[in-house]
């Protein structure tokens, strides 16, 4: 579904010209798990960018859905990914002045549906996700995992085909981190393509896959069993 | 994405506070401005033929010539549809030569073609022949109403100064923004009726002329033929030496120019106070932009999350530009709200303390809708920086937390407030120091006395007692002394062009009497003061210029040329300043004569003022019980010939209080969101031991490095530009360096009381608590 080719991505500064990815070459099928580990530093969020459709690499191809999308516009970019690809990220990144109903909305608003529509499948996923109680309150009145879980629903309303996830336990105690790694698992096993950021050997052992980088290079591939 | 808006409003209450409340003084300041700009603007453009009337010249100055021009003009320049001659003669005016009830009237004397040249609206009788025969008068409403009330004046005789006049029409009073104003107007060809009438004469330069032409598009040509007629020319050569037989005389100045030439007779404006208040209303509208940038680029990073976040979501930069240009727009348009009703209330207060008038919106409602679309644009204009750098930021770094915004921003955001900081003190050394030149003018020592002395402009009534009236004012111990002249100080408006030994002259001539010299205390340098009135009647004593400008080493030789005798110079007196101190002494001589007392001078011993002013009023009464007196105080009426340049000193003034309230409110907004980005930085240095005096020594070192670059930058132009404007004064105050350092200390301390109490809040906060909270 994802496939780079010596994707390679540039800083530069006056004095400095930083290589934040250096030929990497990575791809995922329809319905895989993948875990990107590796220290600080070593690109990982830069992947993800442009994993998202963020950003566009400085070299090297990026195919999704055997469209190349490396050198679209930031324009293109917006409606290309727009219902296709979800995040979530360790912080939960939260509207704090929209309640929970209206951070879950975003997503759809952007794609112009219908406010029934909306309605109705918002209120699937506050079922699913088990925060229908909370449709009302604010970010700031939710407990950490119940932040998360918002964070997962606004993810996922859109039903999008990938799911991005940039260290989604961070900021969780064990269980509901356990329970975040459950909810992907289950989005996976429903026919999401989940990428996911992680410094945790525990979280990774989720993943089908895990591909560990380091100063922006692939350094091993490793298959779960 | 009103909802947005909305809820970003609410988070960002502070800074919309800070926002709204700088741009409504930036609005404020502007609206008050452009309005007075508009008002001055719209000077004489109620006349259907604004752009083809004109008045005639001489080398481009304001000047007067003889009515016969006007005669010789129409016939033969064709492209002339109306022309006239205008004698300004402002007069006492009653419904009959034996009514109680009189009063000064502003009146001028025209033929009938000022019809077809200005727009007065006839309301009672016809333009036609209103002003054809002689003694016929058109009364303005307001005047009309005054002498008969409610009843018809067309038909009733009206006295204007001893003579009688038949009202032929009523016109509406002159609009407040004609640069010509009058009661009424008197049929010019009453003076040519006259015997031996002055109108006549060639050597009666008494006269202004307007005239109308067919098209605008004939202005050259029409210039070329007034200026080659031989009947005129023979007489201007002569009359004007320096000029050679070729050189054109007459010129045209338009009547869109009128209002903004400096002269005695019109209701003007002099244009550098127009393009002072532009250049200020360009610093008030450049600090809002900048107080502007300055506190939404301050909360860039909590704005770029939120910003970011919707980003990842679906949302285009495009649209999220358009959310931070929408909230712009709202933003200015609800402080351009709070502007336009803090201005509806306070503009009479303004008009009153500057002494100015049309700053109210009446009858140009169309301003509102201006102010409007300027203030879209302009937000539009502030907003794209910042919502660019907004924008711009690495998305996934952003919402992790870990994004730094550049040092670029940061630069910006000094640049600005060094902008700020800059235009501050330019300003308030520029009204200082205009100010110091006014003191200067005030205080100086013109040579002659002007404290405790009061005038009063005679009318025919007085002048025919004039020695009655004296005496019974002298029974006032208080009143010490008294002199009859034509002018005061300060308003000499006779010049004679004389030759003398085939030499050519010009010299201002003060008809005086024979007191005058010692009322003023003038020093004598030469010959002797005027004895008496019998004795040295017609005699003149000129000033030291007249003899320095003229070379005459023997001046009590020479006889003077008068209208209709001739007098010798019997004196020469030292220089002292009867005019402006903006000029330099002119040529002058006093004309010892009974014929022209209409001021009398009154020197008081002090104290008593108001007794001294009763008595004045009471002897008045006795002499002309139906007019009111008029008492001034030399002193005032002299500090008067400053006004032009007290009315700017007052306009710097204050914009300068604006600029620096928008000093202040840019400043507050930079100094919070700097404190609360760094509480963690204020935190982690108390918990190493800072002290608070040590946290709010360092935030004012940020800012007071850019007070002192802002210092150096200011000072210089503020000196180049005060050095310049001085040199147009004959004399000049010295240029005080203490005003620098004053304006530089004063926004010292301000910026410093402002940022550390803002500071000290933050800084007396627990730092554990800030730890923790981050």
């Amino acid at each position: 579904m994802i496939k780079t080719e010596n994707l390679t991505k540039v800083f530069k500064t006056d004095e400095v010209q930083t290589y934040a990815l250096n030929d990497v070459d990575i791809n995922a099928k329809k319905g895989e798990f993948i875990a990107i580990m590796g220290p600080s530093g070593c690109g990982k969020s830069t992947l993800l960018n442009i994993i998202g459709l963020l950003d566009n690499p400085t070299q090297g191809k990026y195919i999704f859905d055997g469209v190349d999308v490396s050198k679209m516009k930031e324009k293109d970019r917006t409606q290309f990914r727009k219902g296709r690809i979800g995040f979530v990220f360790q912080s939960f990144n939260l509207i704090d002045e929209l309640n929970v109903y209206e951070n879950i909305e975003l997503p759809l608003v952007y794609l112009n549906m219908k406010a029934s529509e909306r309605k109705k499948r918002i209120n699937e996923v506050l079922q699913r996700m088990k925060i229908g109680h909370r449709a009302k309150h604010f970010p700031q009145q939710l407990s950490g995992g119940q932040q998360q879980r918002v964070a997962f629903a606004r993810a996922v309303v859109a039903n999008p085909e990938l799911i991005l996830a940039d260290e989604p336990t961070g900021n969780l105690d064990s269980k509901n981190g356990s329970e975040v790694m459950n909810l992907l698992t289950e989005l996976n096993q429903d026919g999401t393509t989940i990428v996911m950021v992680t410094h945790s050997e525990r979280d990774a052992s989720y993943a089908h896959r895990i591909v560990n980088l380091l100063d922006g290079k692939v350094i091993t591939e490793t298959i779960n069993a | 994405m009103i909802k947005h808006i909305y809820s970003g409003f609410i988070k960002y209450t502070l800074s919309l506070f800070l926002n709204i409340l700088s741009l409504t003084i930036a609005f404020s300041g502007i609206i008050t401005i452009l309005l007075y700009i508009s008002y001055q603007k719209s000077f004489d453009k109620h006349n259907i033929h604004y752009s083809t009337v004109y008045q005639l010249q001489i080398d481009n100055e304001e000047s007067t010539l003889p009515a016969v021009i006007s005669p010789i003009l129409r016939k033969n320049v064709s492209d002339i549809v109306a022309i006239t001659p205008v004698w300004f003669n402002p007069g006492i005016i009653s419904i009959n030569k034996q009514s109680k009830y009189s009063f000064y009237a502003s009146s001028f004397y025209a033929n009938n073609d000022i019809f077809k040249i200005f727009s007065f609206d006839i309301i009672n009788g016809s333009a036609k022949d209103a002003l054809k025969q002689p003694l016929s008068i058109v009364l303005t409403q307001s005047l009309a109403k005054k002498l008969y009330e409610n009843e018809n004046p067309i038909g009733k005789q009206v006295n204007l100064n001893g003579h009688n006049y038949t009202c032929t029409a009523v016109i509406k009073d002159l609009p407040e923004t004609s640069s010509i104003q009058t009661e009424c107007i008197v049929s010019f060809e009453t003076l040519l009726q006259q015997d031996n009438s002055f109108a006549k004469k060639w050597s009666e330069w008494s006269f202004r002329t307007f005239l109308r032409i067919n098209s605008k598009d004939n202005y050259n040509h029409v210039l070329k033929a007034i200026n080659s007629i031989d009947e005129i020319n023979n007489v201007l050569h002569e009359d004007l030496a320096e000029k050679s037989a070729n050189d054109s005389y007459l010129s045209l100045q338009a009547l869109s120019k009128l209002h903004f030439t400096e002269s005695g007779q019109y209701k003007t404006i002099n244009p550098i106070v127009i393009n002072i208040l532009i250049l200020l209303a360009i610093i008030l509208a450049v600090m809002g932009i900048v107080n502007f940038v300055n506190l939404l680029t301050s909360q860039a990073i909590q704005r770029a999350k939120v910003f970011s976040i919707k980003r990842i979501l679906g949302a285009g930069e495009t649209q999220l530009l358009i959310q931070i240009i929408v909230e712009s727009i709202i933003i200015s348009l609800i402080a351009l709200a709070i502007a336009l009703i803090i201005h509806s209330y306070l503009y009479p207060y303004i008009e009153k303390i500057l002494q100015i008038k049309g700053l109210s919106f009446q009858n140009r409602n169309y301003w509102y809708v201006y102010f409007v679309l300027m203030t879209i644009i302009y937000s539009i204009i502030a907003s794209i920086y910042p919502a660019k750098y907004i924008t711009s930021v690495n998305i996934i770094q952003t919402v992790k937390g870990t994004y730094r915004f550049s040092g670029k921003g940061r630069f910006i955001r000094n640049f600005l407030l060094t902008l700020q900081f800059s235009f501050t003190i330019l300003l308030i050394i520029a009204s200082i120091s205009i100010k110091k030149q006014i003191n200067f003018w005030h205080n100086f020592d013109i040579g002659i006395q002007k404290e405790n002395i009061v005038y009063i402009r005679t009318s025919s009534n007085i002048i025919k007692h004039k020695d009655a009236f004296v005496k019974e004012l002298l029974n006032n111990p208080h009143i010490t002394e008294y002199t009859y002249s034509s002018f005061v100080p300060g308003g000499v408006g006779m010049m004679w062009g004389r030759t003398i030994n085939n030499q050519q002259i010009n010299i201002y001539c003060w008809p005086v009497d024979q007191h005058f010299i010692d009322f003023f205390g003038i020093k004598i340098k030469k010959g002797r003061k005027f004895s008496s009135l019998k004795a040295d009647m017609n005699s003149f004593i000129i000033n030291e210029k007249a003899v320095e400008k003229y070379h005459w080493d023997k001046p009590l030789e020479i006889i003077m040329q008068g209208f209709d005798f001739e007098g010798p110079i019997i004196g020469v007196t030292e220089n002292f300043n009867f005019s402006s101190l903006k000029e330099q002494i002119p040529p002058m001589q006093l004309w010892l004569t009974d014929t022209r007392p209409y001021v009398l001078l009154l020197k008081l011993a002090g104290g008593n003022t108001s007794t001294v002013m009763e008595h004045i009023k009471n002897i008045w009464g006795k002499f002309e019980p139906g007019l009111d007196i008029d008492i001034n105080f030399l002193d005032e009426h002299l500090n008067n010939l400053y006004q032009k340049e007290e009315k700017i000193a007052y306009f710097i003034e204050a914009v300068s209080l604006w600029t620096i309230l928008l000093s202040l409110t840019g400043l507050l907004g930079l100094t919070l969101f700097t404190a609360r980005q760094r509480t963690k930085e204020i935190a982690v240095r108390r918990v190493n031991g800072a002290t608070v005096i040590e946290i709010i020594n360092l935030f004012n070192r940020e800012f007071i490095k850019w007070i002192i670059l802002a210092f150096l930058i200011a000072t210089p132009i503020a000196y180049y530009s005060i050095a310049n404007w001085i040199q147009n004064f004959a004399y000049k105050m010295s240029i005080s360096w203490w005003i620098f350092a004053l304006s530089g200390i004063f926004l010292l301390i301000v910026t410093t009381i402002s940022v550390s109490i803002q500071t000290l809040i933050i800084a007396r906060k627990n730092p554990t608590e800030s730890l923790r909270y981050e």
